[in-house]
């Protein structure tokens, strides 16, 4: 049992810290101020290839991003970002997607 | 007149730069196991006036106050504490962040979606939360399966041919625990043994287990502890999600979850489960079908309602229709019903379940609220078990009015209520007829002492019922939390509980054995004191969170009606408690995240349940393993893309019931009640998520742990030595199963 216990941890472990990953951090400023926002960006860029992590801030409308720079860059992911209708620092966002936002996600929606 | 245009327009002016000036804006956060997230619906009121604003889906408010700056401001929330900021300009949006309520009771809870099991360190009752993630660890398929991972509640097979899991807690059987939907009590009566499966999984956002005694405010039921189940509400729910299932022994179920808003003040959200089995599998060869077939479909439709001031309110319709059939795969209804030429059951529940619920709350003194529940169910169970037939239906009424205020001050709460519960029970058990009618009227009050500054908190309560037949019951019961720091809590609890039992519906497990059903006489109502404590202490181990927990319980039973299956060989008797029967349940629970997300959970239970039978005194129950291990380790990859989850279980040595070809008659020898083997069991699941949906992989007993023959003259199941209710084990080999979830924004 134990044994099989170790070989399980050890299959995590390189499933999880795979191999040698430059693992770099970056903030994209978005348009992004809901909690409908945060759920959209977070879920969504997940799945992009070459990232590890996200969280994103309403607040500040900071997303976080850690990715593996050698399987993706930060124009990258600010692409990815407009793609889902939000603004990724400097540039807009794709604005059919925009339009497809609810009304809470919109630049002007306050939340409403 | 010159004069006049000036003073309106002055005034106009002066009121029009006021509203300017005066509207101020914010958000409501509530926090709950330290994460943060918008609240809607919260209720933002300037303090001292009836003026008040209810933040929108994404918990922003605006609201224009009536008098001049610095304001105070309250924001409140069902079940949250209310949270007051002094606000001294309109420029800046305000902040409000509301806790959950320290005491208030399973009823209030705000659950948050990532946390999986724990121990609120806040609440006075020690309550269990299983949230969603827990309860996507077991697939399959419902509410009965939910407790896998679980090592409070224990989940077994009541018999060999049916099918029924049967749900202990505390070493005692589930009929001593009040099964709550979203605190209205339900399953109750003959609902009782089939009714963990009428509840499936997917609908369900969390559940709440608390053990030992209850709240007065739910009645007098909870002996051993309160089962309560959250079901998904349109707030936390995507408009559409579909689950579909299958497993290797052709089990297929799909679940769908849907909500719509129909208007500003109406929601509405409808939930459908089908499942199917329709393939005979007999694989130990023993010529009956391992598991039942079965053909169910399950719907529940409900509307909330939110005025957006002072009035919440919810109708909900459930009905069910189950058809579960097996017994010998030779057996042909049509032919072979009633005859001895083959053995079959089938078993047709239907079942129909309606409740409103109301509740008003005053904006502008959030600490008090009055609230209505509802609830009629028709139950209807048409039955054979071989050439036993046993036809059943029941009718229940429950109304409960609860009010909700302070003494002084909002450390010291109060609930006083008046509760009406009528049922209408009507069994046919081969050619004998039982009807009963039962009509409680109750009160109760529950005083409630809970503090940010205080280490005590306490909740005492009381309630008197006057019922029908037996007359007038009371039901005291004490919980008492202190903290000795935020990290280490002991809470002691105590109390007393009532119960009328039924002969048959209780133990449905019986009817498929040779065995005589003996009624000695007329059952009394069950009734049993429980006492308790558990210490809950946290401590980070290396960076990461660790927690032990430590349980006690302790129930002592008044009277009970005792179900043997020790005294006599060819007979199952029935009889009122003469003498003692007590319980005792210790266990004690370690979780730990060993390293980041990978999270262990070590268990170990001792349960000692003891009663005096008719020729054995002090004799542990049948079919309970007195030791229990359980050991759970998940991983999520940081992004949640990969989850893995195993439960590895042992289960010690067990009592069996003496077998009806036991040829001693003296029953209190050595070799008549015989021991069963121990054994693990291993279960393992993994989840991988992608954009728009998820799919999982599991397999349960994978060490292929089997009780071989578990009925008992199998080949001749019309002789008197016919059994198949002694079942300690596992009866059906490792099972694999898939599934996907969908979600549709």
């Amino acid at each position: 049992m134990k044994n099989h216990l170790i070989k399980l941890i050890c299959i995590l472990s390189l499933i999880s810290f795979g191999a040698n990953a430059q693992i770099t951090k970056a903030v994209i400023k978005t348009s992004g101020n809901c909690e409908t926002c945060k759920e959209t960006l977070e879920h969504n860029m997940k799945f992009e290839k070459g990232v590890k992590s996200v969280s994103f801030d309403i607040d500040s409308k900071n997303l976080s991003v850690q990715y593996d720079s050698k399987k993706t860059t930060l124009d990258a992911l600010r692409k990815a970002v407009t793609k889902l209708g939000y603004d990724a620092d400097s540039l807009p966002a794709d604005p059919k997607a925009y339009n497809k936002l609810k009304d809470c996600c919109k630049k002007d929606g306050h939340g409403h | 007149m010159k004069k006049n245009i000036l003073l309106s327009f002055c005034m106009a002016f002066w009121s029009m730069s006021s509203i300017a000036q005066t509207v101020v804006h914010g958000a409501v956060f509530s926090v709950n196991s330290g994460s943060t997230e918008s609240l809607p619906g919260a209720t933002v009121v300037e303090s001292g006036t009836t003026n008040g604003a209810i933040t929108d889906n994404s918990g922003r408010f605006s609201l224009s106050i009536l008098s001049h700056f610095p304001v105070k401001l309250i924001a409140s929330y069902v079940g949250l504490i209310p949270d007051t900021l002094l606000v001294s300009e309109a420029s800046s949006p305000i902040k409000f962040t509301l806790r959950e309520s320290k005491v208030l009771g399973i009823e209030i809870q705000v659950v948050g979606k990532r946390q999986s099991t724990e121990i609120s360190t806040l609440k006075t009752r020690s309550v269990e939360i299983l949230g969603e993630a827990e309860l996507l660890k077991a697939a399959c398929c419902n509410l009965s399966e939910s407790f896998e991972t679980n090592p409070s509640v224990d989940v077994s097979y009541g018999d060999a041919v049916t099918g029924i899991k049967e749900i202990q807690l505390l070493g005692l059987s589930g009929i001593y625990t009040q099964m709550m939907a979203e605190a209205i009590p339900t399953l109750r009566g003959l609902a009782v043994p089939y009714g963990l499966n009428f509840i499936p999984g997917p609908w369900m956002e969390s559940i709440q287990i608390s053990k030992g005694a209850g709240s007065v405010a739910n009645g007098y039921e909870a002996m051993t502890g309160q089962i309560n189940v959250e079901f998904k509400k349109p707030e936390t729910t995507k408009p559409f999600f579909l689950n579909v299932f299958a497993d290797d022994e052709a089990r297929v179920e799909a679940n769908i979850v849907a909500n719509a808003k129909l208007s500003d003040k109406w929601k509405y959200m409808l939930m459908l489960n089908g499942s199917n089995r329709s393939m005979k599998f007999d694989n130990n060869s023993d010529g009956f079908l391992d598991q039942p077939l079965l053909q169910s479909y399950n719907m529940y439709n409900r509307f909330l309602y939110h005025s957006g001031k002072n009035l919440e309110g919810q109708i909900g319709v459930k009905t069910l229709y189950e058809d579960r059939s097996g017994g010998q795969s030779k057996f042909i209804k049509a032919v072979d019903k009633g005859t001895t030429n083959a053995y079959g059951f089938e078993v047709i529940t239907k079942r129909a379940e309606v409740y409103t619920k109301t509740g008003l709350v005053f904006p502008a003194t959030p600490w008090k609220s009055m609230g209505l529940q509802l609830s009629g169910t028709i139950h209807d169970q048409q039955s054979f078990y071989g050439l036993r037939t046993y036809n059943a239906q029941q009718q229940s009424f429950y109304s409960n009015y609860s009010y909700i205020n302070i003494l002084g001050n909002t450390d010291h709460k109060y609930k006083v209520g008046a509760d009406y519960k009528w049922d209408y029970y009507n069994e046919n058990l081969n050619d004998s007829a039982f009807t009963r009618m039962e009509s409680v009227p109750g009160v109760y009050a529950e005083y409630t002492f809970s503090c940010d500054d205080s280490k005590l908190g306490v909740i005492a309560g009381a309630r008197a019922d006057y019922h029908n037949t037996y007359g007038w019951w009371f039901t005291p019961r004490l919980h008492v939390k202190y903290n000795f720091t935020d990290n280490l809590i002991v809470r002691v609890s105590g109390g007393r509980g009532y119960r009328t039992p039924n002969v048959y519906a209780d133990n449905m497990g019986v009817f498929v054995s040779s065995k005589k059903l003996i009624v000695l006489e007329s059952p009394k109502p069950e009734d049993a004191w429980n006492g308790g404590a558990n210490i809950t202490g946290k401590t980070s181990l290396a960076g990461h969170e660790a927690s032990i927990s430590v349980d006690y319980y302790y129930t002592s039973f008044n009277n009970q009606l005792i179900m043997d299956q020790y005294s006599q060989s060819d007979a199952v008797l029935y009889y009122n408690l003469n003498g003692s029967s007590t319980a005792s349940s210790l266990q004690t629970t370690l979780t730990y995240e060993i390293i980041d997300r990978l999270n262990l959970r070590l268990s170990y239970k001792i349960d000692d349940v003891n009663t005096d039978y008719l020729t054995v005194k002090s004799m542990q129950k049948p079919l309970l393993a007195n030791n229990k291990a359980l050991m759970n380790l998940s991983y999520a990859t940081s992004n949640d893309i990969w989850k893995f989850d195993a439960t590895l279980q042992w289960e010690g040595s067990k009592n069996l019931p003496v077998a009806a070809d036991a040829h001693i008659h003296d029953p209190t020898s050595e070799n008549a009640i015989g021991k069963s083997p121990d054994y693990f069991l291993l279960q393992a699941q993994v989840t991988k998520q992608f954009r728009k949906w998820e799919a999982y992989l599991g397999g349960e007993n994978l060490l292929n742990v089997m009780q071989h023959h578990p009925i008992i003259s199998a080949e001749d199941p019309f002789s008197s030595t016919f059994d198949a209710t002694r079942i300690y084990g596992p009866i059906m080999g490792p099972k694999v199963y898939v599934g996907i979830r969908l979600t549709i924004n």
